[in-house]
């Protein structure tokens, strides 16, 4: 690119600074850089995306919103061009298959777990006096302590 | 040097092809010295590959054009590290480096377990020199690092720029040791599933394996982000893109693995999980192969299209369909009896963690294939990029560390509804203290006020779980840091657990913190003029313009100053590659563990003013620091201890087994 069309670029991004509520940033985390490198536009530093910037800023002074930006890029490039698909129609399966996959195996995880957690009839506890409570306790931290390391090790 | 490396490839597919018909022979027919010869043949595939892979790193270095893949990928300025680093820049390149580190992997097994596993061994020295096989084919028919260029030229096309970074160095051959190290337990699984012994045998015996290969493919992957934050200069280090979810797929699943094989280890249930786990982590890694080099999802990573992608496929399914069959012929015996003591136990909660972790999976698979699926049902093609997996993953990794929060504060077997909430009592405390902190603070963003306090949750919950074992263990270490030392040294894999679960924790600090707070201002600015954002101030020094070794530099230079105290000097640069014509953003960083401050040099102008992007990224350092502390944990989980003995008569033949010890052994299990 040659200066005059770079400067040209820096001034309107920098005009475009004084205009209204939408910029540049929030336009173009919602696009794709068109050079190829298949990246968000956001995340591009192509020579390619300096000039989509300016193109966005341009378009902010003409007064278009988001909206109305991302729609004529989609009119030129095709649906390829949002960075992420639309919540509606077909593409809505793209938003929901995850978290309804999520919330069906949930809940039949949850289902399987009470099944298998299912009490059997419980066994009266056996009661002891606590002297020899005690000596058990002790007993059962001494192999559960042996337990463990002979386990990890 | 060119036809030595050809004929090694050859051999090597030979040898590959030979291990798997001799490893089956031997232990259908007891015959032991068909597996000894099994083993010799991997170790000399080996040494051949060894020999290849060397050659072509020489021929790298020397820039011997006369070699297709040398001319493509170096240049006769390239420095000598860089033009060794493009062994993984092009396609049949990193293919070779797949082999050579899966037939090492193989040799070490081979060596590690000449006494032990008689039964599983043949079998999973067939899978593995089967999945050799694959790759010794791919790269001897289909994309051979040996081909020559035909004519003579006296430069190459030089190293793509974007990878001429320290980064680069490591980044690939850390994945590929991750990627790779899954084919060990995948193998394991497949021997345990063709030889019936489905016992915990394989997962025993492939623990630190599933721990070093989930390790190296953390390092990998956080290589990558941090070579993505300084060299593509966007100001962020995860973009979502294909090859980047590709990675962190089978992450997550042999995350999942990981934490599932402790409850067959401890009651024997979940063994068809298990093994699929492992079968789709290893399918995971191929999958990550195949769309860097299929083509099929456009990703910045790709080679292009190619007819490899074909071939991939072909291996993927055959591979699923395979092991598909083995579970369903196997599923009697690999049926275990679910019980659990109660429903508020550890098992429970791992279980709840792996339907979240595998959940992620799922919902980064469909995101990444759902441009393929609605160019065949709508015949239109789309974009799934950042702003969709921001989207969806960030409740999912919520409640992930929430259940990672939860898990050690639930007793194995049952807990008590007592013992639960005396537990949960600190670390529910600090939750709400936090919460209401933050909120205080004026923090409003919801994800970041949920994930910021269920950290702390979950950082209560591991220093409990430190102090009630010191506790306990200073009954025998009354010094406290004795104690903690023999706590973790004792229990490493439960402790270096925790280690790992820390790391991960502030890790999370830093991508919430990223993600949530990140501020950003562009601006003009003349020599002599200052930039303010937030309580930096940047002051414009101007431009130098130098050559190096490949490219011509612009760097401007910046004084950087914090609330009026002088920080120093910053230079953002624009490298111009002359040989592949392509310019580079080369950004300036200073970082800290409050923020880092983040330059990119948009333009140089005529008149010498420049336009200068700056981000304000909060605590991204503790990404890299968390993952210094997940490599410390990790490593002291998988730190070995004594080596159990040969548990029987059989086991100790096994070097040159007989039948009498295939049939004992057998016998045994």
């Amino acid at each position: 690119m040659t200066t005059y069309p770079k400067i040209a670029i820096l001034l309107l991004i920098a005009t475009g600074l004084l205009w209204g509520t939408t910029t540049v940033s929030q336009v173009e985390k919602e696009l794709m850089c068109t050079c190829g490198c298949t990246m968000a536009l956001y995340t591009c530093e192509c020579g390619r995306s300096e000039e989509m910037r300016a193109e966005i800023q341009q378009m902010i002074n003409q007064g278009m919103d988001k909206e109305a930006i991302v729609a004529s890029y989609v009119a030129k490039f095709g649906e390829k061009i949002r960075s992420a698909p639309t919540k509606s129609g077909f593409n809505l399966l793209a938003w929901v298959t995850p978290f309804l996959a999520l919330l069906i195996v949930g809940v039949a995880l949850y289902r399987l777990l009470q099944r298998w957690s299912r009490h059997q009839p419980e066994e009266p506890e056996p009661v002891l006096p606590p002297e020899r409570q005690d000596q058990y306790v002790k007993q059962l931290e001494k192999e559960l302590q042996e337990f463990e390391e002979g386990e990890i090790s | 040097m060119i036809e030595i490396g050809k004929v090694a490839l050859l051999f090597s597919v030979i040898l590959s092809f030979y291990t798997i018909v001799v490893s089956y022979l031997g232990y259908r027919q007891r015959l032991g010295y068909f597996l000894e010869s099994s083993r010799r043949a991997m170790i000399s595939s080996f040494a051949l590959l060894t020999i290849a892979i060397t050659l072509l790193s020489y021929a790298l270095v020397t820039k011997n054009y006369e070699i297709k893949y040398v001319a493509e990928n170096v240049s006769n300025n390239l420095p000598a590290f860089y033009a060794f680093s493009a062994l993984w820049a092009g396609q049949s390149g990193s293919l070779l480096l797949w082999a050579w580190l899966l037939n090492l992997f193989i040799v070490i097994v081979i060596f590690q377990n000449r006494d032990r596993h008689l039964v599983l061994m043949p079998y999973v020295i067939a899978t593995l020199a089967g999945i050799l096989l694959f790759f010794m084919v791919l790269l001897a028919f289909f994309s051979n690092p040996f081909e020559r260029l035909g004519f003579t030229v006296m430069e190459g096309q030089g190293l793509n720029p974007l990878l001429q970074n320290p980064g680069m160095m490591f980044h690939p051959p850390t994945l590929y040791l991750g990627y790779v190290g899954f084919s060990v337990p995948f193998a394991f699984a497949i021997a345990a599933l063709l030889t019936r012994k489905l016992d915990s045998e394989w997962i025993v015996s492939t623990r630190r394996w599933t721990i070093f290969s989930w390790l190296l493919l953390t390092i990998g992957i956080v290589l990558g982000a941090k070579w993505a934050y300084v060299e593509l200069g966007w100001g962020g280090y995860w973009g979502w893109d294909p090859v980047e979810n590709a990675s962190f797929m089978p992450w997550l699943t042999g995350t999942a693995f990981l934490h599932s094989i402790m409850i067959q280890e401890r009651k024997g249930m979940l063994k068809i999980w298990n093994v699929s786990l492992i079968i789709i982590t290893f399918l995971l890694t191929i999958l990550g192969t195949f769309i860097t080099r299929s083509g099929i999802i456009a990703s910045v990573h790709s080679f292009g299209a190619s007819k490899l992608g074909y071939v991939f496929i072909v291996f993927l399914v055959t591979s699923a369909a395979f092991s598909l069959y083995l579970i369903l012929t196997r599923k009697d015996e690999l049926r275990s009896e679910n019980k659990l003591d109660s429903f508020l136990s550890r098992e429970s909660s791992f279980l709840f963690n792996n339907w979240i972790l595998v959940g992620a999976a799922f919902a980064i698979f469909w995101g990444t294939l759902f441009p393929v699926i609605s160019e065949a049902v709508r015949g239109v093609k789309i974009t799934v990029g950042p702003p969709f997996f921001n989207t969806i993953t960030i409740p999912i990794g919520i409640l992930l560390i929430l259940i990672t929060g939860i898990c050690p504060l639930i007793s194995w077997r049952k807990a008590t509804l007592n013992n639960f909430i005396r537990n949960f009592l600190y670390p529910g405390a600090v939750f709400v203290l936090l919460l209401i902190g933050l909120l205080l603070a004026g923090i409003r963003n919801l994800y970041a006020l949920m994930s910021f306090s269920l950290i702390g949750f979950v950082l209560t919950s591991i220093v409990m779980e430190f102090y009630r074992g010191v506790k306990a263990r200073r009954r025998y270490d009354p010094n406290v840091l004795v104690a903690l030392k023999n706590l973790v040294w004792k229990f490493r894999r439960r402790y270096g657990g925790y280690i790992v679960h820390v790391g991960v924790m502030l890790a999370f600090v830093g991508i919430t913190g990223s993600s949530a707070f990140s501020t950003e201002k562009d601006q003009i600015l003349k020599k002599g003029e200052i930039m303010t954002i937030k309580n930096y101030q940047l002051k414009f020094l101007g431009v130098d313009q130098f050559r190096t070794a490949n490219a011509e530099v612009l760097s401007a230079s910046f004084e950087v100053y914090q609330d009026g105290k002088r920080l120093g000097i910053l230079n953002p640069s624009k490298h111009y590659h002359p040989l592949q014509d392509q310019t580079m953003t080369e950004v300036a960083i200073r970082s800290t563990w409050k923020e880092d401050l983040y330059l990119i040099l948009g333009g140089v102008q005529s008149d010498g003013s420049v336009f200068l992007k700056v981000h304000i990224n909060p605590l991204v350092s503790w990404i890299w620091w968390g993952t210094y502390i997940l490599i410390v944990g990790a490593l002291i989980a998988m730190w070995p201890g004594r080596r159990p003995v040969a548990s029987s008569a059989g086991a100790r033949k096994a070097v040159q087994p007989d039948k009498a010890a295939f049939d004992l052994v057998e016998n045994e299990s």
